[in-house]
């Protein structure tokens, strides 16, 4: 695609602050909802490392490494 | 002596007197331009602004792409996802 136009243009469209607040509160709120998904599983809690997984939830997951 | 200016007509010199008036408004309220001075968009910035804006934003972008790289790259050396 050819941009006819800078794309910091985008900035005389939409308002800057408006825009870091939104993406700020987006990207934190994603981010901490993925830390809790990775930490509630069997094979990426980081913390208490990984542990057997429930046998029915030990199928469907590829074989850990430790 | 006379330092009067001769107007052309009374709708001449209200047009003068008017536009000095908005750009002694411009110059106090408004650091000096109105917006017609520069291109104006709907969020206040002008092209330049934006440009400068975009400068700091795409410092933070790939700051923020970067770590979160490091961080994919050193959970793919822990644990590889995809069954790999």
């Amino acid at each position: 695609m050819i941009l006819t136009q800078p794309f910091s243009r985008i900035w005389t469209i939409f308002d800057p602050r408006r825009v870091l607040v939104a993406q700020g509160v987006f990207l934190f709120s994603v981010a901490v909802l993925i830390h809790f998904v990775l930490l509630s599983s069997a094979k990426y809690n980081w913390i208490d490392g990984p542990y057997a997984a429930p046998a029915a939830m030990a199928e469907a997951l590829p074989p850990s490494r430790q | 002596m006379c330092q009067c200016t001769h107007w052309e007509s009374d709708e001449e010199r209200r047009n003068t007197v008017f536009i000095t008036e908005l750009r002694q408004i411009a110059n106090y309220y408004m650091g000096g331009k109105t917006m017609s001075d520069e291109n104006v968009g709907m969020s206040g910035l002008t092209g330049s602004e934006a440009s400068e804006f975009m400068k700091s934003y795409e410092k933070g972008m790939w700051t923020f792409v970067a770590i979160a790289s490091a961080a994919h790259i050193a959970v793919w050396k822990w644990q590889p996802w995809f069954g790999m």
